[in-house]
């Protein structure tokens, strides 16, 4: 064979390969690349944690790109992400993170927006308008859009329908407090006057007393987001447009003007001895329970009430664990009819509850960073999970801590897409999702105002501090409004330390407020 | 950006090396060196290095920064002495400064003295005498943080501790949750855990009592009680008081099972003076205030220890 020949051969069988090798490499674009993506040590099958895992095969499979699932344990999810950041490890090329940590990767400049990734049809398309209105802010900061649409946390009561509706109950009820109870309560003090009443008493029949209320107040948990929960009628005051901030009755934190903490406001106070209150409804070993025993509990059957992140109706689906499927009721929280003014300084009555919009929690989503060297592969994970049918799978399997947040996920008479059957094929108790999904509807669309969410640098150590003194207010070792008085000057000294006039401007954006 | 090696710069690494390296070449020009000398400072190079970085350099960092007003996102500045002034007037340092204080002295005491029973009770000639040995010891060899998970299913609200109180009609006690027990139940865990070490010092140290001496004081004595004080004692004390010392340091150390079991909580029931220091400086990034706290610590430790030191007589055997 002549040398040209054999020379045509040989481009030719480099043609094909090059061209076999492109076409893969367009089918799996991003084919030996890894990327280190962190989130909430829970396990294979716990939160979070567990729609990353459970995912993880079929996005590596259609990109190439191999995940590598770094878990964390709560509390030391920020020391982790603000170490490897700050000393430039370069440890997580994104992290499926809490949106309060916002602030602090905002102020090191340390994300990557991702508006430009959204409109380029390579990347799995997903539809922001889609999400809530009270949920959309989470994704922002001053405008500019970090985050894709993955969990969206609020809290809302899940109770024992089947024992609350029971004729027997109620009249016994009536027979020590003098009133007929709602099911379910509209008020936190009706809440804790039931509460109280089913405290001790063997309502289930299994010969031993059981509790009216399960609750975490674990430290180094989330007690304090729950108190936050439960501070909220009692400190915001409704007038406000669609849960905007204009002065310190309803920005719930700090005076957005001065940066003054609220936190020992008489209407905190009031919540604070509502929490005590509560405390004492259900089992003294609620101050070392963290979430897991405090759900431990209810889906045993042996409290009344809970309130919480939207997990709890998800897993009352697991018969695993479950003795409670089929029997629960679910509800947007409790309001009060007596708010504090923090701008006049004075309480108000109201003829009807103050219901809040909550979207209190971690909202867990995936942060990128700009020390990522694929900053893109790292969308694309986020752009994944925020795909409509991958969402709601997520949400209708409760292991995943995922949350509704976006509109088709609410049944069709509540404008959304979702049908009863799409919940029951994916294992739900027929009452058991009609209640879930009529919650969330309540949550997000029957609040007079709206709960902002703390986003800003240092969020961590404030909240911590409200942490250590609730604690110890439940507990009894220090009273209600001494717990309270201790958080507000601790969160003075974390402004001072961040700088007060910084820590203002970064509230200010967080909350919207513009004077 | 610097690259880091064993959690150092580079850079910081270089520095190291070429100073050692230079003192040698300077060593080397000074009159009378000889090759054995060489040789001795070659072998020693390592630990000196060693010590250097990872002991006096990160010592006077910590020092230097505890004057400092210091934080991830904080624009450093001089703090003169405020870190350390809070402290005195914070109830936290004062509530970690009580527990840690009535952690040691509880828990060390009651290691020591049930260390010291266990240890007189092996050394007699009973049957199955190494059997109790190894059962005694068992508890020394579970990871502080392990122990403190497990314990969580331990003292839980129906777990086998309350189980058991429940026949006697006691309980259920909140062994977490209750800021007056709380303290008790990280005690427990730690007596638990370490009376077997005091145990396996003290044992060693009764071992080397000449049998021939208690025979004899007994017969002139007819008292175990003064036996005891007159030669056992003398004999086992030096170590005694290594099992104290080395107890006492690490007591003052707690963390690792309040940390797991309860987070220091309730409140700040069980919060220890390391659970400060590293919430401060590793939670809450306030680097400066976290040093103020351990440059602290180090100090009390150096005069508690210097006071120890001069009163424990090691040389004497005999009163």
């Amino acid at each position: 064979m002549r040398r040209r020949e054999v020379g045509f051969i040989i481009l030719g069988v480099f043609a094909i390969v090059l061209v076999l090798t492109s076409m893969a490499a367009a089918e799996k674009p991003y084919a030996g690349v890894t990327i280190n993506i962190g989130v909430l040590g829970a396990g294979q099958k716990g939160a979070i944690s567990g729609g990353l895992y459970q995912w993880r095969s079929e996005w590596e499979d259609m990109t190439g790109a191999k995940l590598n699932i770094i878990e964390v344990p709560i509390a030391q999810i920020r020391e982790k992400i603000i170490t490897d950041l700050y000393t430039g490890a370069g440890g997580f090329d994104g992290f499926d993170g809490p949106v309060w940590l916002m602030g602090d990767l905002v102020k090191g400049d340390f994300l990557v927006p991702i508006e430009g990734y959204m409109k380029d049809p390579k990347f799995p398309q997903w539809n922001p308008e889609d999400v809530v209105e009270p949920q959309r802010s989470i994704h922002f900061w001053k405008g500019v859009r970090y985050l894709a649409s993955n969990d969206y946390d609020c809290h809302t009561l899940i109770y024992r329908k089947d024992i609350l509706t029971d004729p027997k109950w109620q009249a016994a009820f009536k027979k020590e407090k003098g009133y007929d109870y709602n099911v379910p309560p509209r008020t936190w003090e009706e809440l804790a006057d039931m509460a109280e009443f089913f405290n001790g008493k063997d309502w289930n029949g299994d010969g031993k007393p059981d509790h009216g209320i399960s609750q975490s107040w674990k430290k180094g948990e989330q007690a304090m987001w729950h108190f936050f929960s439960l501070a909220s009628p009692y400190m915001i005051v409704p007038g406000a447009k669609e849960g905007r901030v204009t002065d310190a009755s309803n920005s719930y934190w700090f005076d957005p003007d001065t940066m003054r903490p609220l936190i020992n406001e008489p209407g905190y106070v009031q919540a604070m001895e509502m929490a005590v209150r509560l405390y004492k409804a259900g089992s003294p070993a609620q101050a070392g329970w963290g979430l897991g025993e405090m759900w431990g509990d209810f889906l045993a059957g042996n409290a009344i009430f809970n309130y919480g992140y939207g997990d709890h109706g998800a897993l009352v689906q697991e018969e695993e664990r479950s003795k409670v499927k089929g029997k629960i009721g679910c509800s947007i929280l409790p309001g009060t009819k007596k708010i504090w003014n923090a701008k006049t300084q004075q309480w108000i009555q109201m003829d009807a509850p103050n219901f809040v919009v909550n979207t209190i929690g971690p909202s867990w989503s995936v942060f990128i960073f700009k020390q990522s060297k694929h900053p893109e592969v790292v969308y694309h994970l986020a752009a994944f999970h925020a795909q409509r049918e991958i969402h709601f799978w997520n949400v209708t399997h409760g292991f995943t801590g995922i949350n509704v947040g976006t509109y088709t996920e609410f049944f069709k008479e509540h404008g959304g897409q979702a049908t009863i059957d799409a919940w029951v094929e994916s294992g739900w108790d027929r009452n058991d999702a009609l209640e879930y999904e009529k919650a969330f509807y309540e949550n997000y669309f029957m609040g007079k105002v709206w709960l902002p969410n703390l986003r800003i640098p240092g969020t961590f150590q404030y909240v911590d501090a409200l942490d250590e003194q609730l604690q110890a207010a439940v507990t009894g070792q220090v009273s209600p409004k001494e717990a309270l008085e201790r958080c507000a000057q601790e969160w003075e000294d974390i402004t001072a330390q961040l700088g007060k006039e910084e820590q203002l401007r970064y509230f200010q954006e967080d909350v919207g407020y513009k004077k | 950006m610097d690259f880091l090696f064993l959690g150092l710069p580079v850079s910081r690494w270089l520095v190291l090396f070429f100073g050692i390296a230079i003192i040698i070449a300077i060593l080397r020009q000074l009159p009378g060196h000889t090759k054995e000398k060489h040789i001795k400072i070659f072998f020693l190079a390592p630990t000196i290095i060693w010590i250097v970085g990872m002991v006096i350099y990160p010592l006077i960092y910590a020092l230097i920064i505890s004057f400092q007003n210091r934080g991830a996102g904080v624009t450093t500045s001089f703090a003169g002495l405020d870190n350390y002034a809070r402290l005195f007037k914070d109830y936290k340092f004062w509530a970690s400064v009580r527990f840690t204080a009535k952690f040691v002295v509880i828990a060390v005491t009651v290691e020591l003295g049930l260390g010291f029973v266990l240890a007189l009770l092996v050394n007699r000639d009973i049957k199955a005498q190494k059997f109790f040995r190894l059962i005694f010891l068992l508890p020394l060899f579970t990871p502080p943080v392990a122990l403190g998970f497990l314990a969580f299913t331990v003292v839980h609200e129906s777990g086998p501790f309350n189980v058991f109180l429940s026949l006697f009609g006691i309980g259920p006690v909140a062994w977490t949750a209750d800021p007056g027990v709380a303290p008790i139940t990280i005690m427990l865990l730690d007596i638990w855990e370490w009376t077997p070490f005091c145990f396996l010092v003290i044992l060693a140290g009764l071992q080397l009592v000449p049998e021939e001496l208690e025979e004899a004081a007994y017969m002139d004595t007819n008292s175990n009680f003064q036996v005891f004080r007159r030669v056992t004692f003398p004999f086992v004390r030096p170590a005694f008081l290594t099992v104290m010392m080395l107890r006492l340091l690490e007591a003052l150390k707690l963390f690792d099972v309040p940390y797991a079991l309860t987070y220091g909580g309730p409140g700040l029931a069980t919060e220890s003076y390391s659970i400060l220091t590293y919430k401060t400086a590793l939670k809450h990034f306030a680097l400066g205030r976290g040093a103020a706290l351990a440059i602290m610590f180090l100090a009390t430790i150096l005069i508690l220890f210097s006071l120890l030191f001069r009163i424990s007589r090691f040389s004497k055997v005999y009163e």
